[in-house]
């Protein structure tokens, strides 16, 4: 019989949905980074990105239902949809929120977020300038490194779209870096 | 892939995320802990409130006969006029005699 080191993702889920905690902890455990790599690169703020994988894999043991095997899908790629949703939904809060803001609050959300861009680097902050759609199809499929088809699945875009944002993407950033074509040709 | 390309990818590769704390996936398997032993409280009072409801649960057949009787009922109490006891026992007598005056007014 197979340790729960050595079960897919998968066959824990089954596990996780009959409420086996070790289960669920070896799930954690294996994935945890992961999922807090790509809601930072999203996010750029340490505290945020681990709410949200917190709040994320709390969810699936409250409701272990949510993911059905029956439609075949990895479970990672289901995940990533989660926290991708999460972060879509923190940001949209985020922005509402500083609109409500009074301007002499709003100055200070500057004056902190100026500081806290002080600590990245200059890649993570053009990275942070992006669009919010271009730095996620970006961030799973180069840091991520699924396929463009996993990751137009789990931004649930069409294949093309997410071929669009990437190349968008990618030419504002050679734009920034000022990495020009005419290189190419040399 | 182009050299702009490749530069890009560079560039990419340097950025780190900041590590997230050493104990978050503990965090997260200790906050799940309590709710797994709640879970299961919750889900044995659950499957007793189904079980203890379910006891009072009619099948089908047992609502649709109770609908007719209620609108058999309701019907009947619109219509009082309408029982065994006011059917027209007094025109059978009538039609008996007139039957029987007929048959004496043929042979005569």
């Amino acid at each position: 019989m197979k340790s729960l080191q050595q079960q897919t993702d998968e066959e824990l889920m089954i596990l996780i949905k009959a409420f086996n905690h070790d289960a669920f902890s070896t799930l954690v455990t294996r994935h945890s980074d992961r999922f807090y790599a790509l809601s930072y690169r999203t996010l750029f703020n340490q505290s945020d990105a681990e709410d949200i994988v917190q709040e994320s894999f709390l969810k699936l043991w409250r409701k272990p239902d949510l993911w059905q095997d029956k439609k075949h899908s990895k479970f990672t790629t289901w995940f990533y949809r989660i926290i991708v949703n999460a972060c879509y939904d923190l940001n949209k809060k985020k922005s509402s929120q500083e609109t409500s803001l009074v301007v002499d609050d709003y100055e200070q959300v500057e004056e902190n977020e100026d500081l806290s861009h002080q600590q990245l680097s200059a890649i993570d902050v053009a990275l942070n300038n992006l669009p919010e759609r271009q730095r996620m199809a970006l961030n799973l499929c180069f840091y991520e490194g699924l396929s463009n088809a996993e990751a137009a699945d789990v931004m649930g875009i069409r294949l093309k779209a997410l071929q669009s944002l990437i190349m968008r993407g990618k030419a504002t950033l050679k734009n920034q870096f000022n990495i020009l074509e005419e290189n190419d040709h040399e | 892939m182009n050299k702009s390309d490749e530069k890009l990818n560079q560039l990419l590769n340097s950025s780190k995320p900041v590590p997230a704390s050493s104990n978050l996936a503990q965090r997260i398997i200790f906050e799940a802990k309590p709710q797994s032993e709640f879970k299961v409280t919750a889900e044995y009072d659950e499957n007793f409130i189904k079980q203890f409801l379910s006891s009072f649960i009619f099948p089908k057949p047992a609502y649709a006969l109770a609908c007719s009787m209620l609108i058999g009922m309701l019907l009947g109490w619109q219509n009082p006029d309408f029982s065994l006891n006011t059917l027209p026992l007094v025109d059978i007598d009538n039609d008996l005699s007139s039957l029987f005056l007929a048959e004496v007014n043929f042979y005569e």
